[in-house]
């Protein structure tokens, strides 16, 4: 028998957690239109910060504050390089995740660690049934939204949002461009160290490789949410759990494992065409 | 149109999710039922798999059946593909490959039994403390490697190791190399890689710096033979690697395990564990033992070596003129 909630559970768990990166994503690609590849390094930096804290024996908490501070830097690095030394935002982001690489290697102290049971954030916080993992992602992800949500709303929102499609506005407001740039590459990689310090507590382990394609993962995440909606909402978070659910799909259709790849850029082709069909329909009315 | 959408929505996933219940029906003339979780697709890890399904096809006069799934490397696949194993319930054990997919694994599954096979180094992983999980290494002998290299190469001082910085299992084994050579009077230069994109730049510093190239057990090494292999040809240097299946892409020699006895070995192991006569911290951690050593003949003869007679006796030759 197929235990369709434990699959689901699985999925949405999944999906929680890299919704922090799709809103990070959300934060530069779409509002400041300055694509940050930081996030695949922050996402690796803000695992190997919770996993060494870990084994260090610090609180999970902290731990995951520590993370979170650890994305913030590569952030602020990233922002610097880019606004300060006047290199090409993109090479930024990939100078700054190449050298995290390095870092998160000695941070961690070894290619893969293992996080010990008594040191897991599941384990430590919230009530002890299995629904415990589900209840601390959702709520984290949700309230992840909502914070960035809030900070949108308000006058340095509104700035970001100036940012990204006039940054004159700003110049001629005295604000200082540089200056936004580089906070909201801070918010969104500190938001991505955090989902990496989710992903290792939820894995109980630590691995090296495993920020490889979280950006890629974050722009699928952020195209579909796109066929829900445009807006920032909970379409960021069906975003990311469509990934998931569409891997989980193919796998358990037991198709040939080599097709997986092409089933699912087929299943995305289809909703996109769905999209598209949806906004011709509006625009007739 | 918010409503019809969230309507059409609600619709497919109900009929995905009845269509996958239908799928997932267990085929009613096998024993048992395995999900097989493997890390990546290269030669070794394909051998395990096949001789792991083999022995059991034998063994159960084909009653079993093995759920293969590959994560191809990426640790959120293997998750998922965890996940998707996990919720179904027919399964009544896991069988995991290699490290990456074993860390998934153990750690997802706390009921049902788990064999890993093909780590490395499974004390590192610290999965010997869950009391579902047991399993066979693929740890070789490094001293037999080392011996090998003295045995063929006798103007060897300076011996490169080329290996992957992000894997757990490339990075033991090539602290104990280090270890090795250096009790032998070889000074080790270790040149680290991390992706498959620096390994023409690091064979040529490799063959520059060294009088011989040594690799440890490593998935990207394993991809990308055919070019170190070419590469320290050309330069004539010898290349001896730890996993006998790429030997015949153009190594000079290996000693290490057969990954189909692995295969195999796990099998045997499995049968235990799924008629319940052993417990599986009982078993707890097997080695197979590395006592094969395979050498490429034309290699050897293109880079001038000569194989001693006893070596020659003892070791499987290939390449033949």
């Amino acid at each position: 028998m197929l235990d369709i909630i434990e699959l689901c559970k699985g999925v949405l768990e999944l999906g929680f957690i890299y919704s922090l990166v799709v809103i990070a994503v959300f934060l530069t690609s779409k509002i400041i239109s300055f694509d940050d590849l930081t996030v695949e390094g922050s996402f690796g930096i803000g695992g190997a910060v919770a996993a060494c804290c870990a084994l260090w024996g610090f609180n999970p908490l902290v731990a995951i504050l520590f993370s979170i501070m650890s994305g913030i830097l590569a952030g602020i690095a990233t922002g610097l390089l880019a606004r300060k030394l006047n290199i090409n935002g993109l090479i930024s982001g990939l100078i700054v995740t190449t050298a995290l690489f390095s870092v998160s290697k000695k941070v961690a102290g070894s290619a893969m660690v293992t996080i010990p049971a008594d040191a897991n954030l599941f384990n430590c916080v919230g009530i002890p049934t299995h629904l415990n993992k589900f209840i601390i992602l959702a709520s984290v992800s949700f309230g992840a939204l909502f914070f960035v949500k809030w900070l949108l709303r308000t006058e340095f929102g509104s700035m970001l949002k100036a940012l990204g499609c006039n940054p004159q506005l700003l110049t001629n407001l005295g604000k200082n461009i540089n200056g936004y740039t580089i906070a909201t590459l801070s918010i969104a990689n500190g938001l991505t160290a955090c989902a990496g310090a989710l992903f290792v507590n939820y894995t109980s382990f630590f691995s090296l490789t495993g920020n490889i394609g979280t950006f890629i993962y974050a722009l699928a995440g952020l195209m579909f949410a796109e066929i829900f909606s445009d807006k920032l909402g909970v379409a960021i978070i069906l975003g990311a759990i469509a990934y998931p659910a569409l891997y989980m799909i193919t796998i358990q259709l037991q198709l040939d494992p080599d097709l997986t790849k092409l089933i699912i850029a087929l299943l995305m082709v289809t909703m996109l065409l769905f999209k598209r069909k949806s906004i011709k329909h509006v625009a007739m009315r | 149109m918010k409503k019809i959408s969230v309507i059409i929505g609600i619709v497919s996933l109900s009929i995905i999710l009845v269509s996958l219940q239908i799928v997932q029906k267990k085929s009613k003339n096998s024993l048992f039922k395995i999900g097989v979780l493997q890390t990546a697709s290269h030669p070794a890890l394909d051998r395990v798999c096949d001789g792991f399904v083999q022995e059991l096809e034998s063994r159960f006069n084909g009653k079993i059946e093995c759920i293969i799934k590959n994560a191809e490397g990426s640790v959120a696949h293997a998750q998922t593909i965890a996940t998707s194993l996990i919720a179904d319930r027919d399964i009544d054990a896991f069988f995991s490959i290699a490290t990456l997919a074993t860390q998934v694994m153990a750690n997802k599954e706390s009921q049902r039994p788990v064999l890993f096979s093909a780590v490395t180094d499974p004390h590192a992983l610290g999965i010997n403390n869950h009391s579902n999980v047991a399993g066979v290494s693929d740890m070789t002998d490094v001293n037999a490697t080392v011996n090998l290299l003295k045995e063929l190469i006798l103007t060897a001082k300076t011996v490169a190791l080329l290996f992957n910085t992000g894997e757990i299992n490339s990075v033991v084994m090539t602290k104990a190399l280090c270890l090795s050579l250096e009790q032998n009077d070889l000074q080790p230069i270790e040149i680290g890689i991390t992706s498959e994109s620096e390994i023409p730049t690091a064979i040529t510093v490799a063959c520059k710096k060294a009088d011989a190239i040594i690799t440890p057990l490593d998935n990207i090494v394993a991809l990308s033979i055919d070019m170190i292999a070419q590469q320290a040809l050309l330069q004539k240097k010898p290349l001896i690697v730890s996993d006998n299946l790429l030997v015949e892409h153009g190594a000079v020699a290996a000693s290490g395990v057969d990954y189909k006895k692995v295969g195999k070995k796990s099998a045997e192991i499995m049968i235990d564990l799924l008629g319940q006569k052993k417990e599986p911290q009982e078993i707890g951690i097997v080695t197979v033992p590395s006592d094969q050593i395979v050498i490429n003949e034309q290699i050897c003869d293109a880079l001038d070596l000569v194989i001693p007679l006893s070596l020659k006796n003892a070791a499987i030759m290939i390449g033949e003129k």
